[in-house]
């Protein structure tokens, strides 16, 4: 079929418009790493500086090199581990008893915790820190457990979203696959453990990835719950390229776009799970 | 299902470890504002010295970045009753911490402190409030006029020091195009930011002042109106647009003269194309020698269980060794007037930074320093670059200040 005058106007101008979006959606990832191979000076310039004169590869050493990055990693690393592992198992638990288990109260319980997606992190952080701070178990000390993995790991391994997001999967589940599992013998755990948690592997791998990169990108948490550089996580620890004069650019970007790269792979290998993630709950189940 | 569940718990066990062993030793929680390396390294120094003269004293350091990250960590310990035993802050933080009760008085110690008649009293101001010490300057970052040596030698012209010099010497250094756009600035002035301290410096070396016994005296302010005719007469024959929150013209090679924070003329002065190129005075004034002088000072915390041993610290990392060390190492003037000529000999231009810390003036110390620097932004917007009569817009000013402090 011959495509009219207003159609191909029509198509070039989709295109160039997604062309523009990309363009301005790239540019600043494109500015990070320029910034990143500068000299100050060249930062400095007055005229931009988009290709740098000579590639600054030494700031990425440089800026590994101020201050203890590995353990930063490290400290990352860990607190990301075990809240995505913990979290994963609360949240599908907590999933599975909203969708499946009958109780009194459920829904008004299930829409107490939706209201929690209401409430910003600002407004339950003296809270939480107040509550972390006087428990003195898991080893905690004077301070509790602040300044400790624990206290890095325990606010975040059980969310809303993430209840929410089980629950709408195990909701669309025949109620057949019940019946079955307690013909065969299954109680409410076994039918949970044998059933359903090994047909739950998108929910888990979207649920991961979005934990993932929460988790990994934390500033506000650790920055209140650490002391000291011992327990730095790298996104707090990437505040540290600014003194009272100015802002050392070329080392932020670098370093910035190191402590990114955990990101860039998870989401290279899990792009599916992370879309599929941020639409659950978009079609009523 | 068992096994599982009993790792886990294993594991929340195993991850609780504390971090911090526990001992007899009395312990100070340390925080300091900003967490740039060569600060870090110094307080590094000066913990580890202290520490080794008192072996009986454990300091627990941390920093946290300026701006919100500082005051977010302050705001959650307090609020949580925990409370920090040291605080490394600025000056807006004075009145608005003494008056949440987050900062102790430190009078009885000032009095016995070795240093009591040495710290300039410029510095001093800045910690004092209702005629209370509370914290004790260890960093200044004054405003300096920083020039051109080569581009004033050229010309034939010596550095000002009066507004009538500056005004014919930025004038004059001045190139536009054929445009008749300015394309090399006399004299770079920001019109726009986050904190326009520089209208500060014109206002104080008129002779003037914003708040008197606490109250704000914007209306009818002739000194103000003064400082902020003459910026609007001045700087469209000889300034270039910037806001104060992006790299200064100056720095990028393409002023003569500016009023810069010293430490962001640091970059300037290491690059090598500006060797010997870069002078520094007090700036230029209509009577009066002043500037703008930040300053962060150590704190005690009021909820500190220890106040002797945290002033031990203080007065130990404001010593007159660690003062030099820290100039040495960070390159802050001094803030003890002992120390001046010495700090001179570090550096030619050390003297003139010297200067502008000891005629320096910090923010405020009132509750609605916020407010104070929103309305005097607003006053330089309309009164030097907007078209506003200046006396009509101190009227403004006056009004928009009182709705603030009355909430």
């Amino acid at each position: 079929m011959k495509k009219s005058k207003s159609d191909i106007v029509f198509r070039i101008l989709s295109r160039l418009f997604i062309l523009v979006l990309a363009l301005s959606v790239a540019f600043p990832l494109v500015m990070t790493i320029s910034v990143s191979l500068q000299t100050m000076n060249e930062i400095y310039s007055a005229d931009p500086v988009i290709i740098p004169n000579k590639l600054q590869f030494e700031n990425y050493a440089n800026a590994m090199a101020s201050g203890n990055w590995p353990r930063y990693f490290i400290n990352s690393a860990i607190v990301t581990f075990f809240t995505v592992v913990i979290s994963l198992i609360i949240n599908s638990m907590a999933g599975f008893v909203f969708a499946r288990i009958p109780f009194k109260f459920r829904d008004v319980l299930f829409v107490m915790i939706l209201l929690g997606m209401m409430i910003p992190t600002q407004v339950t952080l003296i809270p939480v820190f107040t509550l972390l701070r006087n428990i003195n178990i898991f080893g905690g000390g004077d301070s509790g457990l602040i300044n400790t993995y624990t206290g890095l790991v325990l606010p975040f391994i059980a969310g809303s979203f993430g209840v929410f997001l089980c629950r709408q999967f195990y909701v669309s589940f025949p109620k057949e696959l019940d019946d079955a599992a307690m013909i065969d013998g299954c109680g409410r755990f076994s039918t949970y453990v044998r059933i359903y948690l090994p047909l739950s592997g998108p929910v888990l791998a979207s649920l991961g990835v979005l934990k993932f990169t929460g988790t990994w990108n934390e500033y506000t948490w650790p920055l209140v719950a650490t002391s000291g550089d011992e327990m730095k996580t790298v996104q707090v620890a990437l505040t540290g390229f600014r003194d009272e004069g100015e802002i050392y650019w070329n080392l932020l970007m670098a370093a910035t776009l190191i402590a990114g790269l955990p990101i860039y792979v998870v989401f290279f290998f899990a792009q599916k799970h992370f879309v599929s993630g941020l639409l659950a709950g978009s079609v009523k189940a | 299902m068992k096994k599982l569940l009993a790792f886990v718990l294993a594991l929340i066990i195993v991850l609780s470890l504390p971090a911090v062993a526990e001992d007899e030793k009395t312990q100070l929680s340390f925080i300091r504002i900003g967490n740039d390396e060569p600060e870090r390294l110094y307080w590094a120094w000066v913990i580890e010295e202290f520490e080794k003269a008192n072996p009986d004293i454990d300091i627990q350091y941390e920093e946290a970045a300026i701006g919100d990250p500082i005051e977010t960590v302050l705001n959650t310990r307090f609020a949580a009753g925990e409370g920090v035993d040291i605080i490394g802050h600025g000056i807006l933080s004075v009145a608005q911490r003494v008056e949440a009760n987050h900062y102790m008085a430190i009078d009885e110690y000032f009095e016995s402190w070795e240093g009591k008649d040495d710290i300039m009293p410029a510095v001093l101001a800045n910690g004092t409030y209702n005629g209370h010490v509370y914290g004790l300057g260890y960093s200044v970052t004054p405003y300096v006029f920083a020039y051109r040596i080569d581009v004033l030698e050229e010309a034939g012209i010596e550095v000002p020091e009066t507004w009538e010099e500056l005004a014919d010497a930025a004038r004059e250094l001045t190139v536009k195009n054929d445009m008749g756009e300015v394309e090399f600035a006399g004299f770079c002035y920001p019109q726009t930011g986050g904190n326009l301290v520089e209208l500060d410096v014109f206002v104080y070396g008129n002779g003037g002042q914003y708040i008197v016994d606490g109250e704000p005296v914007f209306g009818g302010n002739e000194k103000i109106a003064e400082a902020a005719d003459f910026l609007k007469e001045l700087l469209p024959d000889v300034n270039m647009t910037y806001s104060s929150n992006e790299v200064n013209p100056f720095v990028s090679g393409s002023g003569a003269m500016t009023l810069i924070n010293n430490a962001a003329l640091t970059t300037m002065i290491n690059n090598p194309e500006y060797d010997g190129k870069v002078g520094i005075a007090l700036p230029p004034n209509n009577g009066t020698n002043a500037s703008f002088c930040g300053c962060n000072m150590l704190f005690i915390g009021a909820t500190c269980k220890e106040p002797d041993a945290a002033f031990k610290f203080i007065s130990f990392a404001l010593s007159q060794e660690s003062t030099l060390k820290r100039a040495e190492m960070v390159k802050i003037p001094v803030t003890r007037q002992s120390l001046v000529e010495e700090y001179a000999e570090m550096d030619p231009w050390n003297y003139a930074r010297s200067l502008c810390v000891t005629y320096g003036t910090g923010m405020p110390r009132v509750t609605w320093s916020t407010g104070f620097q929103t309305v005097r932004n607003e006053f330089s917007q309309n009164a030097v670059f907007g078209g506003m009569d200046s006396m009509e817009a101190l009227e403004k000013a006056q009004k928009d200040i009182e709705f603030k402090i009355e909430g």
